[in-house]
């Protein structure tokens, strides 16, 4: 059975296409700050430690967020949307597109919106990874590392900092060192892959080290007050997201079409990173968000997902293949993206005490999940994977991943045991194999609906 | 033993007769995933036979290893695993733990499903990626948590007076590699005593060589590749390891190595751990980490393997470098092209990546050999 989407979904959904607007439009948004104040420095960063940024009172960015999206018009159409708010504010955009969705160009908007963000983020990433090769990074790389080298050398130089996080993979030690020639302030953390009170103090000694060099960049002292501001905020966050996969997603009634709902999903997921570049702002726009999707299951205007199986996509956070998504929406399931919750990094922060090593242990606990052992990022899989009543999971391989792809093997056997199906899906580039996974997802739908 | 250790010099060590002998002495065998940052001396100390995993097969073992832990994982990493699935390195039935790190995917991804598939205690070590204070502090403990972890798997107390024996002893066997230099050594003979360096116990393979080169009967007899007319090639990058025919080829295709800037190679020799210093496992930490995994380490790991290895062509007059990548390398695929232009610029470079396949030996010949002929009309 193949359930269209509704286009109607984005109707009285101001605060969803607020989120994607300020993902979208991290190029304007920064620039906007730069220009308000010319003195703020903008960190680039890869995973949502951005706490840490925000606390010396600098701008996080995704890098990707800064790139022009220029696929189908989308960076004129974010620019419109942009005048227009400033202007009327958001519920002018709102009613615009109530009226608008009753004339062909208006369809046209809602149809870009609800499809083409998406699309947009996906021909940037082809476009980034082509640059990566052309400037010599190795072409068998996994497609994440290709991506990132490619941001780097795009719209790098808007970035004054680097904050580079790793776990489990030491590859990408080496892909984060190859920056060094071209990023400034290139700065790399070492996670220890342990715990405990050897393994805190160095951690705290390195992200020290990395404060000090934020000081001198930015000429603000760090205080641990300012980074329990940060985290009290993002600890709201977290348990709103929390709410949002494991309530809102699991419903029979979802706030939007399975498409959509996955869209969003990953704009969520994606925007945890850096905020949106703006902590405060995210806040408001998160939680008014989560009411806003309340809102649509109460008062009937949902869709009527209970006889939609459940996929959990994962591992999605070094690429998500939008083909997949729209397949299996397709197909009749909703896709979950819940990669945040599998790494652990939902979890709250202590914000009492020892602020800053209460921030270290959360970065250690996510390297027990996102850690070196397999085993235990297999059953954290499962274990979500059961928490979220998935009817099955997509794991999404990345061809030359060598450290999170051999999970596979491990999670396959225990998911068997679980009961859980497993399908896999793999790609180089975004866009390859679509015929094939086409195939091997609706193989995976059949069984499931049996 | 002795029969074994003095094995002529232009003969297969018998590695499998060697490990046969070493398994009638009782003693546990300890595998190590093959890489040049965990403290050999501590795992010695504790009386157990370590057994290297640096013996790689046909492309089939990759293949095979390739369907456990992904293909793209490194050619070497997936060859040592299909190694052992497939049984053939009789030795390796002999191991009973292995030693794990964070060194590389291939070690601690290759040895988490060696441990799980057969069912063998998995003994951690956590290596540091930078060489920062904090850094060396945390390795420092690091050390003293896998002393006690290889006390416990091994059921055998680790003896501190034992650890300064081998400490001191390993500092021997690198002071009597270096000498090989001197000889004039060079070529796949160098390869094979480095080869041999990383499998035997130090004082065997100090034994060995001194049979082979330095005693008197062995002085008068000249290295067997010590032809100075051809160029003088550098091989650098990742290792040659055993079995692998690649270092027999380069002499056949026309190229000498006179100096193999790799783990399993010069760079075994080239640090030492200080016997002073009162702490033995801070001493091991400073060696390993500051030391001899200087080019693993962030930031600005390729600067400091160019300056080693421009030092190196100076000191060791090389007229021409090999880089050897194997292929899906963790640390050698990113910067092959960066080292190739920056070095370029002083003394000509060959860019080889390769696996274990033999389909592409053709194509290998061809370029080394045109590598060498330009290598000459520079040189």
């Amino acid at each position: 059975m193949f359930v269209s989407p509704k286009r109607y979904d984005l109707i009285n959904s101001v605060e969803t296409i607020k989120l994607a607007h300020a993902f979208f439009s991290g190029r304007e948004l920064v620039n906007m700050y730069k220009q308000k104040n010319p003195g703020k420095k903008v960190v680039s960063v890869t995973l949502p430690y951005s706490e840490i940024i925000v606390a010396m009172d600098a701008i996080p960015l995704n890098l990707l967020r800064y790139e022009e999206f220029t696929y189908k018009n989308t960076h004129a159409l974010l620019r419109n949307m942009t005048n227009l708010t400033k202007t009327f504010g958001w519920t002018a955009m709102d009613n615009l597109m109530k009226v608008a969705y009753f004339t062909r160009a208006g369809a046209d908007i809602v149809d870009i919106i609800v499809e083409n963000l998406i699309g947009a983020l996906t021909e940037r990433n082809a476009y980034v990874t082509k640059q990566a090769e052309q400037h010599g990074f190795p072409v068998d790389s996994c497609f994440g590392s290709r991506m990132l080298y490619g941001i780097n050398l795009t719209v790098g130089k808007i970035a004054d900092a680097c904050f580079d996080v790793v776990y489990r993979c030491p590859f990408f030690y080496k892909y984060y060192d190859s920056l060094t020639p071209f990023m400034k302030n290139n700065y790399i953390l070492d996670v220890p892959v342990d715990n405990g009170d050897t393994a805190e103090k160095t951690l705290e000694s390195d992200l020290m080290e990395f404060i000090s060099m934020m000081e001198k960049l930015t000429g603000n002292r760090f205080s641990e007050e300012r980074l329990a501001e940060a985290l009290n905020i993002t600890n709201e966050l977290k348990a709103l997201y929390k709410e949002i996969l494991f309530v809102i997603a699991k419903n029979n009634v979802i706030p939007y079409n399975p498409l959509t709902f996955s869209n969003v999903q990953a704009v969520m997921m994606y925007s945890f990173i850096d905020f949106n570049s703006n902590l405060k702002a995210y806040k408001t726009n998160l939680k008014n968000l989560y009411a806003e999707m309340l809102k649509k299951v109460e008062s009937g205007n949902g869709f009527d997902a209970s006889k939609t199986p459940k996929v959990l996509y994962t591992p999605m956070f070094t690429g998500l293949e939008e083909e997949n998504v729209k397949i299996l929406s397709r197909l009749g399931a909703r896709v979950i993206l819940a990669d945040w919750e599998i790494f652990g990094y939902l979890e709250p922060v202590n914000t009492s005490n020892n602020v800053l090593r209460n921030f270290v242990r959360h970065m250690l606990k996510m390297g027990q999940f996102l850690g070196p052992n397999s085993e235990t990022l297999a059953s954290t899989m499962i274990r979500v994977a059961k928490d979220l009543n998935a009817d099955g999971v997509l794991f999404q391989s990345s061809f030359a991943c060598k450290n999170i792809a051999p999970v596979l093997k491990i999670f396959k056997e225990k998911a068997r045991l679980s009961g859980i199906p497993v399908v896999e899906t793999s790609f180089n580039n975004m866009g390859e194999n679509i015929e094939q996974n086409k195939t091997r997802l609706e193989a995976f739908m059949e069984m499931i609906k049996e | 033993m002795e029969s074994i250790i003095s094995t002529p010099k232009d003969e297969p060590f018998p590695y499998k007769a060697y490990f046969l002998e070493k398994k009638e002495d009782g003693k546990k065998f300890v595998g190590l995933f093959a890489h040049e940052m965990v403290p050999v001396e501590l795992i010695r100390a504790s009386g157990v036979h370590v057994v290297p995993l640096v013996f790689v097969g046909p492309e089939e073992y990759s293949s095979t290893g390739g369907s456990f832990i992904t293909h793209s994982a490194c050619s070497f990493a997936r060859n040592i695993v299909g190694g052992f699935i497939h049984g053939d390195i009789s030795f390796y039935k002999y191991i009973e733990s292995i030693i794990r790190t964070n060194y590389c995917n291939g070690d601690f991804i290759g040895m988490e499903y060696l441990c799980r598939e057969y069912n063998m205690p998995c003994i951690d070590l956590s290596i540091p990626m930078k060489t920062q204070g904090y850094s060396l502090a945390f390795f420092h403990e690091q050390l003293k948590r896998f002393k006690q972890k290889l006390e416990d798997v091994l059921a055998a107390p680790i003896d501190e007076a034992e650890i300064r024996r081998q400490i001191s002893i390993h500092n021997n066997l690198r002071q009597v590699l270096r000498r090989l230099l001197d000889l004039g050594i060079r070529g796949a003979e160098l390869l094979h005593r480095y080869q041999e360096a990383a499998v035997l116990e130090p004082a065997e393979m100090i034994a060995r060589l001194d049979c082979l080169y330095f005693q008197e009967a062995a002085q008068h007899s000249p290295p067997s590749s010590s032809s100075s007319s051809n160029p003088r090639i550098m091989l650098s990058g990742d290792p040659i390891f055993i079995n692998d025919f690649f270092g027999d080829w380069l002499e056949e295709f026309g190229a000498t190595i006179v100096y193999y800037d790799t783990w399993i190679g010069g760079r075994m020799a080239e640090f030492s751990i200080d016997e002073v210093d009162p702490d033995v496992y801070h001493a091991l930490a400073k060696g390993y980490l500051m030391e001899q995994g200087l080019e693993r380490s962030v930031p600005a790991a390729m600067e400091k393997r160019i300056k080693r290895v421009s030092s190196k062509v100076g000191t060791q007059k090389i007229d021409g470098i090999i880089n050897h990548t194997l292929k899906f390398c963790d640390f050698q695929a990113i910067g092959r092209t960066e080292f190739k232009d920056r070095l370029g610029q002083h003394v000509p470079v060959l860019d080889i990546e390769r696996d274990y396949a033999q389909s592409n030996l053709g194509n290998i010949k061809t370029r080394v050999e045109a590598f060498i002929e330009l290598v000459k009309g520079g040189a």
